[in-house]
């Protein structure tokens, strides 16, 4: 049970927005996918959707064939990043019709949630500011039950308060286990704690997909004076070094060593420290 | 079946417009007609205004309007395309099924009060092969002018879907290429000896029978799903760009 | 609520605010914790994560859980805590700061008043 991608690529008039991509998401996990403006994160999610065709490679949800099928694509909801509700529409109406399409949409806590979040029921959707777009669109993703829920860049536009608010709603609503969730994001330092299992994509590729645990323990930072740091790194898989003065910071591949020479610190990385560390390998290539 | 929801949402949206269209339509009757009640009071003879075209440019608008709409609805709730364009075209053929019926009434009621207001309006059916008031000639008028504006909304989706798929230099291409093409196929049936005979024997084809233009106009509608279908097949489906 | 640091993994940091309800007596013992959901709710953190660092306080018999109802604080789990916490008092800072008072060369006896002031300083904080 589960969505898989196998081999899937997409151009766009010659610019690979997506090469070689397999994936697979499922088991009630929530997943991160995590990757800079443009790296592809949306297109991959447009093409789970069918809003958008793969050149090649397939999509599967739960083992079918999910472009062009009812069946399949039911099973998704997608908190997309732009608004494909009809101009005339109100936002009561986004809702209610929302309800008429998917059996297993919670009207009433979608109704709870948009008073929650303060959203003008009788507003028409095409009039809402960027922010209340993006609460419109993900208080219908939150009560659509569907086995999975995909956010794209769900929190633009969002104050820190409606953030806050929109972080412990998934939590509550979406981490029970029943519903695979993907959160796409470029906010990685708000999604980090949220997030069981990271896929991180830059230039259409994937750079890595494995476990949030794994991601950060898989790296460490050790900083002290130039010298010592550079004898503790060596032989290993180094992913960028900062000097001040005499002072150096190791991002390092693998577990620290069981004995640190005295004068090195050692601490743990987190998520948005091994992406960026990761990015900037990358684009050191 | 994920049909259902946006048939419904559309015939509804569809069938607001088509009373909306009706209105306007009676309205226009009367004004149309007691006009010229009043202004010349002394005319003998028939206003020759035909609803019918009017309802089929309803249908050919409501095909251009409507298809973008609910491939983005139903995609934005996980229904297929080809589900979407179904229920998109099934409602609309509906919706023109109810504008048919309206015309046909209007018609009629322009046609049964003719004594008294010395003028009527002329369906399709009457301009095309005579007047019949009996009711199976009205049936008749009515299934034509049905099949006439149900038709046009595949063709109004198709250029709909056409210039969403299209870039901006084959929009050009096509529209220029649709005129020159016309142009050019009038020129060669002059010229080409027969081929004008061919056309006008099609056309008388169409005249000595209702039934026969009705298998035309579905032919059309069938080509043109058929185009509509392929248009949609593998498009993106994403928002409108203001 | 409570922000997390990020050089420590965040399960390690949820059993330690869990150790400390129930040290400071806000998860009496026999009395119900909050559910995985809750707590990953309230945290903002993944209910695996949560789940894991719970697990972390029922390994050591601290919490137990109840099927069907959810999961209660152990008897005994406070004085098991608190002597825990005063092996690791002593392992973490204890000993590491009378070390550190010898390489200062601090006799033994101004470490002491150095704690006395310490100690007394604490009724004012």
């Amino acid at each position: 049970m589960a969505i898989e991608l196998k081999n899937v690529s997409k151009s766009f008039g010659g610019v690979h927005a997506l090469s070689d991509v397999s994936l697979s998401f499922g088991g009630g996990k929530i997943y991160g996918l995590l990757g800079p403006n443009g790296a592809g994160k949306t297109t991959l999610l447009n093409i789970i959707t069918n809003r958008l065709y793969a050149d090649s490679g397939e999509v599967l949800i739960d083992g079918e064939a999910a472009p062009g099928r009812d069946r399949a694509l039911g099973k998704v909801y997608m908190m997309a990043e732009q608004n494909l509700f009809p101009d005339s529409m109100k936002v009561k109406g986004a809702l209610k019709i929302t309800a008429d399409f998917i059996p297993s949409f919670d009207l009433e806590l979608a109704m709870e949630l948009a008073q929650k979040f303060g959203l003008p029921m009788g507003k028409k959707v095409k009039a809402l500011s960027t922010g209340y777009s993006s609460i419109l669109r993900l208080v219908l993703a939150l009560s659509a039950g569907t086995p999975y829920v995909i956010f794209d860049e769900p929190v633009l536009g969002l104050d820190a308060q409606h953030r806050d608010m929109f972080y412990r709603l998934l939590m509550e609503h979406c981490g029970g286990g029943g519903q695979t969730v993907i959160l796409s994001t470029h906010l990685i330092q708000e999604a980090a704690p949220l997030i069981e299992h990271a896929v991180i994509i830059k230039g259409g590729r994937i750079l890595r997909d494995a476990s949030a645990e794994e991601l950060t323990g898989a790296a460490h930072t050790v900083t002290g004076p130039a010298g010592l740091v550079d004898g503790y790194i060596a032989g290993r898989q180094v992913l960028n070094t900062t000097a001040i003065g005499g002072l150096k910071t190791a991002c390092v591949e693998g577990e620290p060593d069981a004995r640190v020479p005295a004068g090195l610190e050692v601490s743990a990385m987190g998520l948005q420290d091994y992406f960026i560390s990761l990015m900037n390998e990358e684009d050191a290539k | 079946m994920n049909f259902l929801p946006i048939f419904k949402y559309r015939l509804k949206d569809d069938l607001k417009a088509v009373g909306v269209f009706l209105i306007v339509t009676l309205l226009c009757m009367v004004l149309v007609i007691y006009g010229i009640m009043i202004m010349v009071s002394e005319i003998n003879g028939r206003v020759i205004s035909n609803f019918s075209i009017a309802l089929t440019v309803f249908s050919f608008v409501l095909g251009i309007v409507t298809v973008r709409e609910d491939l983005r609805l139903g995609i934005q709730n996980g229904v297929s395309r080809g589900t979407s364009l179904a229920a998109c075209f099934t409602a609309n053929v509906v919706a023109s099924l109810a504008a048919a019926l309206g015309v046909t009434l209007v018609e009629w009621l322009s046609v049964a009060t003719q004594n008294t207001t010395n003028a009527a309006l002329v369906s399709f059916y009457a301009m095309i092969y005579g007047e019949d008031a009996s009711l199976a000639g009205q049936l008749r008028s009515f299934l034509l002018s049905f099949v006439w504006s149900g038709s046009a909304v595949f063709v109004g989706s198709f250029l709909s879907l056409m210039y969403w798929r299209l870039s901006k230099l084959w929009r050009w291409v096509v529209s220029l290429g649709m005129g020159a093409a016309l142009i050019l196929l009038l020129n060669a049936a002059m010229i080409v000896g027969g081929l004008m005979d061919k056309v006008l024997a099609f056309f008388r084809w169409l005249g000595e029978a209702p039934v026969n233009l009705c298998i035309c106009l579905v032919g059309v509608a069938v080509v043109f799903a058929v185009f509509d279908w392929l248009l949609t097949r593998k498009a993106p489906i994403t928002a409108a760009t203001a | 609520m409570a922000g997390f640091d990020e050089s420590r993994p965040i399960f390690l940091q949820l059993a330690e605010m869990l150790e400390d309800g129930i040290i400071s007596g806000a998860f009496p013992e026999e009395g119900q914790i909050p559910s995985i959901t809750e707590y990953s709710a309230a945290l903002k953190i993944n209910p695996a994560t949560a789940l894991k660092g719970i697990n972390l306080l029922v390994e050591d018999g601290l919490v137990y859980k109840k099927r069907g109802v959810g999961m209660f604080v152990s008897t005994g789990a406070k004085e098991k805590l608190l002597h825990k916490r005063r092996e690791n008092f002593y392992v973490n800072l204890a000993r590491p700061t009378a070390q550190e008072a010898r390489a200062l060369g601090l006799s033994l006896e101004e470490l002491q008043k150095m704690m006395e002031r310490g100690y007394k300083d604490g009724d004012r904080a």
